[in-house]
């Protein structure tokens, strides 16, 4: 009986990896997130009215880097709640460690994918304000 | 619906013997209200001693204090001594084993994997020094802190409520972690060190997502969510 807790115990102990880190940068990506998205809905809507968002007006808008900034800070926090979350999922229902591995392996990819298109997306607007026929 | 003395009521049970069955099939029993006040466990004790002495279920104490009888009643954990038939208003109440365990037969479920968690986190006050004097004291205010955590009677209630526990073979549980928390939290308990080691573990504090289902499912009407994020903030604290 006493082995049987022993090795009951040990599964709890020197994994080294807490997940704590995960399950509190979650939280706070979560609450970064919602700041970002408030901010994003407002200007969007109510910062300059009567401004429709056009493909002219955003491209403006990302020419300049701040807003670049803005956007990939979004990008970064989004992949990263996101992501993290579906690794609670695994961590939650996937118990063998072939297909843990492999779901890790896919969705890792899956975030670096993103990262570099949102990059190749955001990075090289530099037209100047009304430069485009949109 | 009010009960009167003298209604019948259906108790719809569960039934399954791990070496005869299969499959889990339901059984309907008829049960008579003999007096106000009557509980789930005198129903099933009427069914047992009156009609079908097959059926089985743990109780012992039949008060609220052993923990013994856990049950899933109409869809909702409770433990069958504590809960009036006259507050579940159905004339026909469906009873199942706890979810999440594996059934031995019919009401009762194996426990070794639950008792097994709960020995995990080292339930017991852990000594390094000598006592002060004849005995460790505690003042009203330390003592007051565990108001909310050491009344739990491991009816297993929370956490076969618990999707994380359904989900996670290896998570610890809301109970195992409530009664660390009523030793982590305790002004005696020297063993504080060793015992955050051992549920700061993705399967430990961190496996707990808040869904908070364990809550309503407490008798004792304790509140295992809180427990754990206390349980949490002392990790976090300790270490920065
Ligand atoms: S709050 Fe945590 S322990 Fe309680 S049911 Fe939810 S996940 Fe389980
Ligand atoms: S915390 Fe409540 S529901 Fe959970 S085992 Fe203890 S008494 Fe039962
Ligand atoms: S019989 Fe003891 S708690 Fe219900």
């Amino acid at each position: 009986m006493a082995t049987a807790i022993r090795g009951f115990i040990d599964r709890y102990n020197g994994s080294g990896k807490t997940g704590a880190f995960n399950w509190f940068f979650q939280r706070i990506s979560g609450v970064i997130l919602l700041v970002l998205i408030v901010g994003h809905f407002y200007i969007e809507h109510f910062y300059a009215p009567g401004t429709i968002p056009t493909y002219n007006v955003v491209a403006g808008r990302l020419a300049s880097l701040g807003w670049k900034l803005f956007d990939l800070t979004f990008v970064i926090f989004a992949l990263w709640h996101g992501i993290n979350g579906i690794f609670e999922f695994i961590d939650d229902y996937v118990h063998s460690n072939g297909w843990r591995l492999f779901l890790r392996a896919l969705f890792w990819f899956v975030g670096i994918l993103y990262l570099v298109l949102a990059l190749l997306t955001i990075l090289p607007f530099s037209v100047p304000q009304g430069g485009i026929n949109g | 619906m009010s009960l009167a003395v003298g209604d019948k009521i259906i108790f719809k049970i569960q039934r399954f013997s791990s070496d005869a069955d299969k499959k889990e099939h339901y059984e309907d029993y008829e049960v008579e209200y003999r007096k106000d006040g009557m509980m789930i466990l005198d129903g099933l004790n009427q069914i047992r001693w009156e009609q079908d002495g097959t059926l089985s279920y743990r109780r012992s104490c039949r008060e609220g204090v052993c923990g013994s009888d856990g049950m899933n009643i109409n869809g909702i954990n409770m433990v069958s001594c504590m809960t009036h038939i006259s507050d579940l208003k159905s004339s026909v109440i469906t009873i199942r084993p706890l979810p999440g365990f594996p059934i031995v037969k019919d009401l009762v479920c194996d426990m070794t994997d639950f008792f097994n968690k709960y020995y995990v986190v080292k339930p017991y006050l852990i000594e390094k020094t000598p006592p002060p004097g004849e005995e460790r004291l505690q003042s009203i205010e330390d003592r007051n802190k565990l108001n909310g955590i050491y009344e739990c009677i491991l009816c297993a209630c929370c956490s076969s409520s618990c999707p994380s526990y359904w989900a996670d073979p290896d998570y610890l549980g809301p109970s195992a972690l409530i009664n660390a928390a009523r030793f982590v939290l305790d002004s005696r308990d020297e063993g504080k060190d060793e015992r955050l080691d051992i549920l700061n573990d993705k399967h430990g504090v961190w496996r707990c997502h808040t869904i908070m289902n364990c809550i309503p499912a407490c008798p004792k009407e304790l509140n295992p969510t809180k427990a754990i994020a206390e349980l949490q903030q002392t990790i976090v604290s300790r270490k920065y």
